[in-house]
């Protein structure tokens, strides 16, 4: 075929391509956009299957079958998920004016300068052996159609400047430069491109379902027919079995694995899926239309693969170009060129997307923010900067596909499209930590972002394309055979002594558990700051964001209207300039020309703006040249710290005023338990007291009527009924006489005076006044009394009471039937210790305290009925007190209780101020 | 609701994940085939198509308005 003819076609193809780009921004002018809709986004997003799918397919099936597969199955797999992952990654990147891959990371790490070059360098070398084989496609059919055999020559062979590669490179270079840059939007959004995209991706489908059906249904009878005649051959027969292909369930995983990361962020699947997107509701039908595509266009590999080694039993072919071959083979040349011109449209669809992800990726992120930081760039304050960063990106397309050109040349040639490839795939990859992490974890920190991601583009950069190099003669090859320095466990395709896996598996391994780990516990233990706190939430949370958008007004600048004027002319131009401060005007009402300074709101509506044109690190380091403040102050955080630190303290005294105020009721309830406690006390003491009054009061009136009623009585009957009337009436006495010392004590304690006298008389007197009693009831008594004389301070009478008291209580409490009471009156240091100690039942520990208390009387079953006043211990207690002396008890219960009394001796400190 | 569909499409894709990973791969990778057609080639295919089919189902029932007819 005439290579006249091809190139024609060509250009005539690539001058329709910009006519559809044309009517599709005519339309969108109009307000009738063409792309805004799930069916025109599903088919941008097939800009995924590429020369690759087109023609390297059928090479990969050629010899490991249905293993070129788990590529395009991984997207469906993942699929279901976009509905949940591409939308929240939509939702953010339109709330954050996002343009690229590198920008998404770059924004959510604290919108980090480093993170943004480094995601840019990945993707850009990652990126540059995958748009080699594009050329290498393109060239090789081209080479194909005009000379109908494969492999004629060397493109390494011959000189650059005959190289038909080199001429088709930098016609891509133009066609890209004329698609993507002929005008700077901030949205970074090419209404016209995506339409041209589409229209690319129907024309794909089409070429290579029409040359399938060729092939199965008129070279062969079907597909039952082509099928049958592989199953009769025994080498092709093992391409229906994964195993006898060669490819076990690890590779398999990894490649779906990769694949499903590459569908969403390959620079130009995130460009076509993100930055394009019109509508995130789109993504719900795209999620089961692109799968479809997917599906449509991999039907006919196999088949096609299988007539080719079929057909060329030989090798005379290679399996890569099978899909042009075949047709050529049976003297269709029309249909040839028809699939000629798909594989075109694959190629060329996947290169100008590329390049114009990269591209936009290298202005804004890369060289952008380093020109910014020039002295010499910030002192020029005016004239348009949008044609200086349209510049930048023209010379970074032409940059880009040099490279590619220069990587073709040098190692492409000798690999398969898959195998290269896959190794822009996995470069890809290394972004999943960064972005999945950044969407759902909000610890996740720039440093953790930055380590992973070298880490993992280090490995990747080892274990790839280094090899690569090394077969086209870079490197010498003991490098790869024994490793670096000798060191085998560093062979690059065996890293760590990791055998018997494809290298490409082994690298994604190796470098995503790497990327992984340190990213996650670099995270751990490094902090953010505050920017990367609020990016950080507003990723994650992004819904919560979506609903109240006020809410994150962290940003408190302030600059002068004037400035960002002349920034917005810079960097947009001056009509887009207005046309966005009008838009400002118009919906929050206000006129801009009246004010001076613009407040945090403009600031945050412009940088999100120019974040589109420029990417978000740049506009973040060109909106700090002109505001006042950084992005959240230290103080500022203070001061939020501080207030919320105050209402902490706040809650915290109300706390303390809440508990305080339970613990005075506490003390209300307990005061009042008792008070109730002393009146049932009361009560029972009336009751006491009268009963005890009455007993007596009885007797005598029953004795006094018997001898006034009686005449005739005999005398030793009256003697004997009067000595009972005359004790009970002094006891009587005594009862009435105990009640009122009780008031005496408690009325006037000041009124005694104290003169020094023995307490071991005292004792003594009172021990014999009772001694008669405790004969008569059978008590063993005893009374020892060392050192006398025991000189105190004291009230003869009041001590003789308290004495009396103790052993009448001795007496009353004893054991009934083998009493025994001892009394022991001792010095010890400058105190006079009086014991009375009995052998009753005890008191036990819980009434100790209380029976000093006034009336009371210990009263339970065992002990019957009181037998006193319930006074007598309260009043020996008031009495002590006078003393300045202590009274205590001692018991343990059934083995008695002592009643310990202690008085300061006479002589000490204590009663010296009593005596004067 | 929206909780709901969240888990079906998660449940969605762990089951797709399965399915056309190893082992269960390799049980139709034995060789064999289904008049004329190899089995591994049926199975791919037709998981393919009921996967898609089931993500349609999935993603298109929205709560507020049928919109499979669009």
């Amino acid at each position: 075929m005439d290579a006249g003819i091809i190139i024609f076609i060509s250009i005539a193809y690539v001058t329709f391509l910009f006519l559809i780009a044309y009517l599709a921004e005519k339309r969108e002018k109009a307000g009738r956009s063409l792309v805004n809709n799930p069916v025109i986004y599903s088919l941008s997003l097939a800009v995924y299957c590429t020369a690759w799918t087109y023609y390297g397919s059928v090479g990969r099936a050629a010899t490991s079958g249905l293993g070129f597969l788990p590529i395009y199955i991984g997207p469906a797999i993942i699929a279901p998920l976009w509905w949940i992952l591409l939308k929240k990654i939509i939702f953010i990147s339109k709330s954050q004016r996002i343009t690229s891959i590198a920008d998404f990371i770059s924004s959510r790490y604290g919108k980090s300068t480093w993170l943004g070059i480094i995601a840019t360098l990945i993707a850009v070398f990652g990126i540059i052996p995958y748009i080699s084989i594009q050329l290498k496609a393109i060239s090789t059919s081209f080479d194909l159609l005009v000379t109908k055999q494969s492999a004629v020559y060397r493109h390494a062979e011959i000189p650059f400047y005959l190289d038909s590669a080199l001429y088709i490179a930098i016609a891509l270079a133009i066609f890209t430069i004329l698609f993507g840059t002929r005008n700077l939007d901030p949205n970074e959004r090419h209404e016209g491109l995506v339409a041209a995209i589409a229209f690319e991706s129907i024309l794909k489908l089409i070429a290579f379902l029409t040359v399938g059906a060729f092939i199965t249904f008129w070279v062969y009878d079907g597909f039952g027919d082509l099928f049958q005649k592989a199953m009769d051959n025994p080498g092709l027969s093992r391409l229906f079995s994964l195993e006898a292909a060669g490819i076990n369930g690890w590779e398999w995983f990894w490649l779906s694995f990769l694949s499903m990361s590459a569908v969403m962020l390959l620079p130009r699947q995130f460009h076509v899926a993100v930055v394009e997107n019109t509508n995130p509701n789109h993504v719900a039908k795209a999620s089961w239309l692109f799968p479809l595509y997917l599906l449509l266009i991999n039907i006919f590999v196999l088949p096609i693969a299988i007539a080719g080694l079929d057909q060329f039993p030989s090798g005379a072919q290679e399996p890569d170009s099978f899909v042009l071959s075949l047709p050529l083979a049976y003297g269709k040349d029309i249909l040839a060129l028809f699939v000629g011109l798909g594989g075109f449209s694959a190629a060329t669809s996947m290169v100008i997307v590329a390049v114009i992800a990269l591209s936009i990726m290298i202005g804004n992120n890369l060289v952008l923010p380093l020109l910014l930081r020039t002295q010499a760039f910030q002192e020029e304050q005016y004239g348009n900067l949008s044609g200086r960063l349209l510049g930048i990106r023209r010379v970074s397309i032409v940059v880009v596909l040099l490279l590619a050109y220069g990587y073709f040349k040098a190692v492409g040639e000798q690999y398969s499209l898959v195998s290269v490839g896959l190794i822009s795939f996995t470069a890809i990859a290394q972004f999943v930590p960064s972005v999945l992490g950044g969407i759902y974890w909000k610890r996740a920190t720039k440093m953790g972002a930055l380590s992973g991601l070298l880490a993992g583009f280090g490995i990747w950069a080892y274990t790839l394309p280094l090899p690569t190099m090394v077969e086209a003669g870079l490197i010498p090859i003991h490098f790869m055979e024994h490793g670096p320095f000798g060191i085998e466990l560093l062979k690059p395709h065996e890293l760590f002594g990791l055998h018997g896996s494809n290298h490409i598996t082994q690298a994604a391994f190796w470098s995503l558990l790497f990327n992984c780990g340190i990213y996650f516990f670099v995270s751990l233990y490094t902090s953010q700051s505050p920017l990367e706190i609020s990016q950080a939430d507003i990723f994650v949370d992004i819904y919560k964001y979506r609903k109240g958008s006020s809410d994150y007004d962290i940003m408190r600048r302030q600059a002068k209207v004037q400035d960002i004027r002349i920034l917005l002319n810079r960097f947009l131009g001056e009509p887009r300039g207005n046309l966005l401060l009008n838009a400002y005007e118009n919906t929050q009402r206000i006129d801009l020309s009246q004010q001076q300074v613009a407040g945090a709101d403009l600031v945050n509506y412009v940088e999100t703006h120019l974040a589109g044109a420029i990417g978000a690190a740049s506009a973040k380091i060109i909106i700090g040249s002109i505001t006042k403040e950084e992005p959240i102050s230290l103080e500022e955080m203070f001061k939020v710290l501080e207030q919320t630190k105050e209402i902490m303290q706040y809650s915290k005294a109300l706390e303390k005023k809440s508990t305080e105020l339970e613990r005075t009721t506490r003390q209300l309830k307990d005061a009042n338990e008792q008070l109730k406690e002393l009146d049932r006390l009361k009560a029972d003491f009336i009751t006491t007291v009268t009963h005890e009054l009455r007993t007596p009061i009885t007797s005598i009136k029953a004795l006094s009527r018997i001898m006034k009623e009686t005449p005739g009585l005999p005398e030793e009957q009256i003697q004997e009924f009067l000595t009972i009337v005359v004790s009970e009436s002094e006891r009587l006495t005594r009862l009435i006489n105990q009640v009122l010392d009780l008031e005496k004590i408690q009325s006037n304690q000041k009124n005694w005076t104290l003169a020094p006298i023995d307490f071991a008389e005292v004792t003594e007197m009172a021990y014999s006044g009772l001694k008669q009693l405790m004969r008569d009831r059978k008590i063993r008594h005893e009374l020892k009394i060392e050192n006398r004389p025991i000189e105190v301070m004291g009230h003869n009478d009041r001590l003789t009471q308290v004495v009396v008291n103790l052993i009448s209580n001795a007496i009353k409490f004893c054991n009934p039937n083998e009493g025994a009471i001892k009394v022991n009156l001792r010095q010890a240091g400058d105190m006079a210790i009086l014991e009375v100690r009995d052998n009753g039942k005890g008191i036990p520990k819980k009434d100790q305290k209380l029976i000093f208390e006034k009336f009371t009387q210990l009263n339970d079953e065992t002990r019957g009925k009181p037998k006193g006043s319930g006074l007598g211990l309260f009043i020996s207690h008031s009495i002590i007190l006078q003393h300045s002396g202590v009274i205590y008890v001692r018991s343990q219960p059934d083995e008695g209780t002592a009643f310990l009394v202690e008085i300061p001796l006479l002589g000490t400190g204590e009663n010296r101020g009593d005596e004067e | 609701m929206a909780n709901d569909k969240v888990f079906r499409l998660l449940g969605l894709f762990f089951l797709a994940l399965l399915l056309f990973n190893f082992p269960i791969l390799n049980l139709f990778s034995q060789g064999g085939s289904l008049g004329s057609i190899p089995v591994l080639f049926v199975y791919i295919f037709l998981g393919w198509g009921l996967l898609i089919l089931f993500t349609a189902r999935l993603v298109e029932s929205k709560p507020e308005q049928n919109n499979k007819t669009r």
